[in-house]
């Protein structure tokens, strides 16, 4: 599944996924915490990390980020955050640079 | 509590037990378990889905009927005029105590959130109560101001902090709530108040520990201190002289807390002081820091070997080397590793905060509570504020923790006793089990803002069962 999830995330994304203002606000605010602090332990940002987690599928990786799992709170603490966002969260984590 | 803190490595704890396999098995701080979730939320009014809302350690919940999340005062001020049920706000999640559920209309100021007016003549700056501490910080600096003082997680937002006295440390400094000089608080009918402490005074002295029940605080006019520098030193000592020099090391520095080891010998000093940039040396030594591992570690492997804790908490301590580090104040201040805990924090009187701190110790020992994660100890000034843990008097707070996976309930009942044997207020956004009566003999202006309550809120629009129950309402 991951195999085929990343490549369609890289190829989609700069058409229809450009990360927009907002995602990238949301992001700068509550992600990087933890997804830009090696040493937290969680999925590193715009790196490979994304595979293993994608590899459950978009769905079920963001019904986990909703709930909270291991160590992440429920919603990443965002509060303001609507499920769209945060699919739009995990898929420009998910790009690597 | 501030993991970072403390320079305490996983290493020295894998020599010490030997435990490489079960050290394999170690859990890491925010990593991805293989859970199935099920689709979360309900579908709402409008059609849309409403996600369920749980606080930041997991041990809230509910599941609301309706979000709001305004764009503006503006926005919030028709919704607030326009609502037919109850309503309830939540800043980022922090608190441990039931403050925030709700199954009716769940609010968030994420989108207010920003600074303006700043005034380099008064060092004044406005904030929006969506704002997070760890983002105030940094917008200040670049007006070359600083917090006057900040607490050790700052992710809090700030509308949040204030409804709750969040606070840092320090003999000269109060918490967060007395930097304010100036509130906007939304009422029950959708109007807008300002207070200070010259004007609706009464209303200012209550809404600078809210608890989100008078109505809701949209912006805070802030005092702050010029830009500066911090550093930070931090090193282990034995248990028996932290708590004969804490008097002595909370007057010589800035900011003092301690953190004691449960069934350890030992207590980590940290002192925080203003440094003049040109005093940093150029090169900084890098941070030893994996301690929320090594106490996970610990605590895991002391799950299997019992019989092992005193031993191996001891013999972690021991290896720990002292530590300095320097930065801009919200740099220092701050924590961006969200390591997940529970919590119960009382506030004593700061003269006889280290004997409740021993006795604390001396209890978990005795009873063998199976607990390793560091109790937090810190100074915090006394001030005005009515249903402030430090109003009038200067306080010692006492946090106790667990992981936010591990039970909590048996520890801080065994725990929670002491504090009140020794005049304790509990912090209010953390886990306690007191009422009404009991604030209302803890609290001499309880009634008062009880009464101001009613004013901005006849008909009880702002409250949930927690509150009723707390305030007796």
């Amino acid at each position: 599944m991951r195999k085929l999830l990343l490549p369609l995330l890289c190829l989609i994304s700069p058409l229809t996924l450009a990360t927009d203002d907002y995602t990238i606000e949301l992001y700068d605010l509550y992600c990087t915490a933890c997804h830009a602090v090696e040493a937290s332990g969680a999925p590193q940002a715009f790196t490979d990390e994304w595979e293993d987690v994608l590899d459950k599928g978009m769905e079920e990786t963001v019904n986990n980020a909703i709930a909270g799992t291991g160590n992440m709170p429920a919603m990443g603490t965002c509060v303001e955050c609507t499920p769209e966002d945060m699919e739009a969260l995990v898929q420009y984590m998910a790009t690597e640079k | 509590m501030n993991f970072d803190r403390i320079p305490m490595s996983r290493r020295n704890l894998l020599k010490a037990a030997g435990v490489g396999l079960l050290a394999g098995g170690g859990t890491t701080a925010c990593s991805s378990q293989e859970k199935k979730a099920a689709p979360a939320g309900i579908i709402g009014k409008d059609g849309k889905r409403v996600l369920p809302w749980s606080n930041w350690s997991g041990n809230q919940s509910c599941q609301p009927n309706e979000r709001w999340v305004p764009k503006n005062e503006e926005q919030l001020l028709d919704a607030i005029r326009n609502a037919t049920q109850n309503i309830r706000t939540v800043g980022s999640g922090h608190s441990f105590s039931g403050l925030v559920p709700t199954d009716e209309t769940l609010l968030s100021l994420a989108r207010l959130r920003g600074i303006e007016n700043v005034n380099p003549e008064t060092m004044e700056a406005d904030v929006w109560a969506g704002t997070r501490l760890s983002q105030l910080g940094k917008k200040l600096w670049k007006h070359d101001m600083s917090m006057l003082n900040m607490s050790d997680i700052d992710t809090q937002a700030l509308g949040g902090a204030l409804a709750t006295s969040t606070h840092g440390t320090g003999k000269d400094l109060g918490s967060i709530s007395t930097q304010v000089t100036q509130l906007r608080i939304a009422d029950a009918a959708g109007n807008i108040t300002e207070c200070s402490a010259s004007n609706n005074a009464d209303l200012f002295n209550a809404a600078r520990n809210n608890l989100g029940a008078l109505g809701i605080v949209t912006k805070a006019r802030i005092k702050t201190d010029k830009a500066y520098h911090l550093k930070e030193h931090s090193w282990m000592m034995s248990k028996d002289e932290g708590l004969e020099r804490a008097e002595e090391l909370r007057d010589k520095h800035r900011h003092y807390e301690m953190y004691a080891l449960p069934h350890g010998d030992y207590m980590l000093g940290i002192s925080l002081d203003k440094v003049d940039e040109k005093d940093i040396p150029t090169e900084q030594p890098k941070a030893s820091g994996d301690a929320y591992e090594a106490f996970r570690l610990l605590s895991n492997v002391i799950d299997y070997a019992p019989f092992l804790r005193a031993w191996l908490v001891n013999f972690g301590a021991s290896g720990v080397e002292p530590e300095t580090r320097y930065g801009k104040s919200w740099e220092i201040y701050g924590n961006l590793r969200d390591i997940r805990f529970n919590e119960m924090e009382y506030t004593v009187p700061a003269e006889v905060g280290p004997q409740c701190l021993r006795e604390i110790l001396d209890t978990i020992k005795k009873q063998n509570i199976p607990v390793v994660f560091p109790i937090e100890a810190r100074y915090i000034q006394g001030d005005d504020v009515w249903l402030s843990p430090f109003y009038q008097r200067d306080g010692f707070a006492i946090s106790c923790h667990n992981f936010h996976d591990k039970d909590y309930k048996k520890y801080f009942a065994a725990i929670e006793p002491i504090f009140w044997k020794y005049d304790g207020r509990p912090h209010w956004g953390k886990i306690h089990s007191l009422s009404a009566n009991e604030f209302a003999a803890r609290y001499d202006r309880f009634e008062d803002f009880k009464r101001i309550r009613k004013e901005m809120d006849p008909d009880g629009r702002f409250l949930n069962d927690h509150l009723r129950h707390t305030l007796g309402v």
